[in-house]
């Protein structure tokens, strides 16, 4: 039982767990796939947000820088158009006298020195000899002497200036001044001229003023702070004036090769260059970038030269230059860095999370289900006991007295459906017996204080049968030992205690029967002796007839005792019922012959109806016709005449088939009393009969299976009706 | 039919003892004797040889069973056992050759007179019976040996089965034997046979 028990435990407790941790990976699954996913979103959402503040602020920080560019060049131009009208020049242009001419280079240092971002500033007359040139470097400056000059050969641009009229100025493109600092690095540089008119309107040179590179790029280089990633210029070919490290300028340096934006970004430069100002997404990371056309100067011509070539292309459309913010993804706010790394944390911390809330919840649902299981059970055991217990469970609740439960073995034994368990006055159970009413009331209400009861009484049937009920209720108490309800159990007793009192009747008769029998042989041997004296001594006394007839009736008393013992001892002694297949009706009419005597001067009848069927049964002959002999004997000794009939029926015995004979006398039948006691041993009616005839008959017949009965016949006299089963015939 | 039995009687109980001695009589039988053992009984009987043994069965040294065993062994006599107890015990020992009746104290002197004539009827058949098959078992075993004896002389005298059978019957008649006897001494003097 335990070893079962405890493999099919086993069993179950790993198919449990298995199913647990099913469970356990589904509830997981759906708390990462909804908790995942709604986070996975937030996430997204707020670094989303955070891109396109940081997208924005790329986008402010280089309108803000194309902005200030723009501004400062601006200034440039109309610095070159006050020199080209300064007083100064227009007097020496006036003169040609050499005091003038320094006047002018003293004007032009002053202008130097008031302005920080210009490196030098020439005069050429309009043959393109220098006239003169003021110098700025390490924060002084100084008009450069005649003998320092360089030849006037100069690059191409100065000469285009030339050939521009009142008020045009000529742009060089911004690059690499390498003659200004000989020894240091070279100076970003960009050259604007403009020809210069003497009072009369003749074309009399230009100025050249070189516009130090290196003030917009320091400004651009603080401004780049505000953006979160590198801030660059590029001119309109795509190479880097700032911010391409190792690749600026390179359009300077013929050897370094076509090294520009376009060759390093190709993803994004045509959307650069495509447009004014926009943003680009590339694998490498976002382009914020807008054109700067830094000489938008209304009522001002400028001629500007393009890096390469010296075509003069429209100032709007062609001097432009990208200043670009570049921020790689990892250094991107909200970028794919940012996100992965967040959504990485995000799912470190979470999934771990869920995994523990997952098996939690598996935890507390399977012990949930084990619980409700363990109660599922435990009901139907509960169910199954109630139901399937021969005895009647009951509950009564307190204090309201109403009836919870009656099982339903209740029909079985009231004999009717368990809708009406209660008695008309409403009370648990009805049909108490109306001497046992208040007993069984008394026990229900005393039962708070007893605690239990255990109790017999009667119940009388719708069919009207009487059932013996033993019933024993106890009291439930709640957890703070409150009466709640009272419990029972009923059952009917009736049949054990029937078959208590035979066994106690059989125990007793055995005992008896051992008593007898020893009384019996004890007795026998001296009713021996009594016997030979009477013999001996009525031969003494044969001539007195009046001690003769003393003696007689000593003689007859004896074989009264004689016989008396001799019935007990029959009655007591354990029937052991010697069986041979025997015809009845036959048994009858010997049994019938073998009482001729008592017959004598009588004029008695029997009267059998065989039917032509067989009588054959199997029995006891000798025990048998002793209870035919007894039957017969109570006949003729209730009518004189007396007419006995016999009638055999078949029939049948707990199944098997079975004779019964049924005996009618005409005597006066029995009254109550005797009917009801005329099995029991020593009643009896007759004055010399011992009352044991009727029950040592019941014993025999019962000893055979079968069953006697004696009742008043309808149409007068008594009946007796014995039912033998037919046995192996 | 009627006429007087010798009957020797057996009771521990000295008064029933009395009792069969004073009652019998008047049934126009003769007690030759009454013992109080089983003993007693045997050793009475071997004295006197009753026609009959009354006795009962619980006696001291030997019961009224072992007794009738015993007495029967020694000459046949018809047993009538008078006992106070019936167990299935005694009754089945009580169902051997001679106890021809069993009856249950008490007794009365019409018990006993019906039982005496039933038993010394059923013993009278009884007896003519076994002396029947006594004789009839007699006469089978002598064919026996006279068969045998002709068949010797038939074979040793190359007689036919007739002549064999005449030279026997003259040698009875010479000798006034029976032809038994004449065959038994045939068999006897034979070197062949056996049994010498």
């Amino acid at each position: 039982m335990a070893g079962f028990g405890g493999r099919s435990m086993n069993r179950t407790s790993a198919a449990r767990r298995g199913r647990f941790w099913v469970r356990t990976a589904a509830v997981f699954l759906l708390l990462a796939v909804s908790i995942g996913s709604a986070a996975t979103v937030i996430i997204l959402q707020q670094l989303r947000t955070v891109r396109l503040v940081a997208e924005s602020n790329e986008r402010n920080h280089v309108g803000l820088q194309a902005g200030m560019i723009g501004a400062d060049l601006a200034v440039v131009l109309s610095d070159l158009r006050v020199l080209t009208e300064a007083l100064a020049l227009k007097d020496f242009l006036a003169t040609g006298a050499s005091e003038d001419q320094g006047r002018l280079a003293a004007e032009l240092q002053r202008f130097l020195e008031s302005k920080s971002n210009y490196t030098q500033v020439r005069f050429l007359n309009e043959r393109g000899n220098e006239i003169v040139r003021v110098g700025a470097g390490r924060g002084r400056t100084s008009v450069v002497p005649k003998a320092l000059w360089r030849s006037q050969a100069g690059p191409q641009y100065i000469e285009r200036a030339y050939e521009l009229s009142a008020g045009q100025v000529f742009v060089s493109p911004f690059d690499l001044d390498f003659e200004a600092n000989p020894t240091g690095p070279p100076q970003p540089t960009i050259r604007f001229a403009s020809p210069v008119f003497d009072r009369d309107g003749d074309m009399r040179g230009i100025v050249v003023l070189n516009y130090d590179g290196n003030a917009l790029l320091a400004a651009l280089r603080q401004a780049s702070i505000s953006s979160a990633g590198r801030t660059m210029l590029l001119n309109a070919d795509g190479y880097w004036l700032y911010g391409g490290a190792d690749a600026d300028w390179a359009f300077m340096y013929p050897e370094r090769g076509e090294d520009n934006f376009a060759k390093r970004y190709p993803d994004a430069w045509p959307a650069v260059l495509g447009s004014d100002a926009g943003q680009v997404a590339t694998a490498s990371g976002l382009f914020t970038y807008r054109s700067v056309q830094p000489f938008q100067v209304d009522g001002l011509t400028v001629r500007l030269q393009a890096p390469h070539d010296l075509r003069t292309v429209p100032l709007r459309t062609g001097y432009v230059w990208k200043v670009l913010t570049f921020v790689p993804p990892t250094q991107l706010p909200g970028g794919r860095g940012e996100t992965r790394s967040r959504l990485g944390l995000l799912y470190g911390v979470l999934l771990p999370v869920l995994a523990g809330l997952a098996w939690i919840i598996s935890r507390y649902r399977e012990e949930r289900e084990q619980a409700f299981e363990d109660l599922r059970v435990n009901e139907e055991r509960f169910r199954q006991l109630a139901e399937n217990i021969d005895e009647v469970f009951w509950m009564i609740d307190l204090p309201s007295g109403k009836l919870a439960y009656v099982g339903p073995a209740f029909s079985k034994i009231w004999g009717q459906s368990c809708d009406s368990p209660l008695s008309a006055a409403g009370v648990w159970p009805t049909g108490v017996h109306h001497d046992d009413v208040s007993a069984v009331a008394r026990a229900l209400v005393d039962v708070v204080e007893t605690g239990g009861f255990e109790l017999e009484y009667r119940i009388v049937r719708p069919d009207g049968q009487e059932r013996l009920i033993r019933d024993r209720g106890f009291v439930v108490r709640d957890e703070a030992g409150r009466p709640y309800r009272v419990a029972g159990l009923a059952e009917d007793v009736t049949e054990l205690r029937e078959r208590q009192q035979r066994e106690l009747q059989t125990q007793r008769l055995a005992a008896i029967g051992e008593a007898m029998t020893g009384l019996a042989h004890e007795s026998r041997n001296a009713l021996q002796r009594s016997q030979a004296g009477l013999e001996m001594l009525a031969k003494r006394i044969k001539d007195r007839p009046d001690a003769e007839a003393i003696l007689g009736e000593i003689q007859q008393s004896q074989r009264h005792l004689h016989r008396l013992y001799e019935e007990v001892r029959g009655y007591a002694v354990p029937i052991r019922p010697e069986r041979e297949p025997c015809d009845l009706g036959e048994l009858v009419h010997d049994v019938w012959e073998q009482l001729s005597v008592a017959r004598v001067g009588r004029d008695d009848q029997l009267v059998d109806h065989r039917n032509g069927q067989s009588l054959v049964c199997s029995v006891d002959h000798f025990s048998i016709g002793q209870v035919v002999r007894n039957v017969l004997e109570n006949s003729l000794g209730a009518a004189d005449p007396a007419i006995v009939t016999v009638a055999y029926e078949p029939t049948d015995c707990a199944g098997a088939p079975a004779l019964r004979l049924r005996f009618h006398d005409n005597g006066p039948g029995l009254d109550a009393q005797q009917l009801q006691r005329v099995f029991e041993p020593f009643f009896t009616t007759k004055s010399r009969g011992t009352g044991l005839g009727m029950a040592i008959s019941k014993r025999i017949v019962e000893s055979h299976g079968g069953t006697i009965d004696v009742r008043n016949s309808a149409g007068g006299g008594a009946e007796v009706l014995i039912t033998l089963p037919r046995g192996s015939v | 039919m009627n006429t007087a039995l010798r009957i020797a009687v057996a009771d521990d109980e000295p008064f029933l003892r009395t009792y069969f001695q004073d009652v019998l009589p008047d049934l126009g039988h003769e007690v030759v004797g009454a013992a109080a053992t089983g003993k007693e009984l045997v050793e009475l009987c071997q004295r006197t040889k009753p026609d009959l043994v009354i006795s009962d069965i619980r006696m001291p040294d030997m019961d009224g069973i072992d007794a009738a065993a015993a007495i029967s062994e020694d000459r046949p006599t018809p047993i009538i056992l008078v006992s106070a107890f019936h167990d299935p015990e005694y009754i089945a020992r009580a169902e051997q050759r001679y106890i021809l009746a069993y009856l249950i104290k008490p007794v009365e002197r019409a018990h006993l007179e019906t039982a005496i004539a039933i038993v010394r009827r059923r013993f009278q058949e009884f007896e003519s019976l076994r002396q029947e098959t006594k004789d009839l078992k007699q006469a089978l075993e002598d064919r026996k040996t006279i068969e045998k004896a002709k068949g010797l002389m038939m074979r040793k005298m190359r007689l036919s089965e007739a002549d064999a059978f005449r030279t026997m019957q003259k040698l009875a008649r010479d000798q006034n034997l029976k032809l038994v006897q004449v065959a038994q001494r045939i068999l006897d003097a034979d070197d062949s046979n056996p049994r010498r």
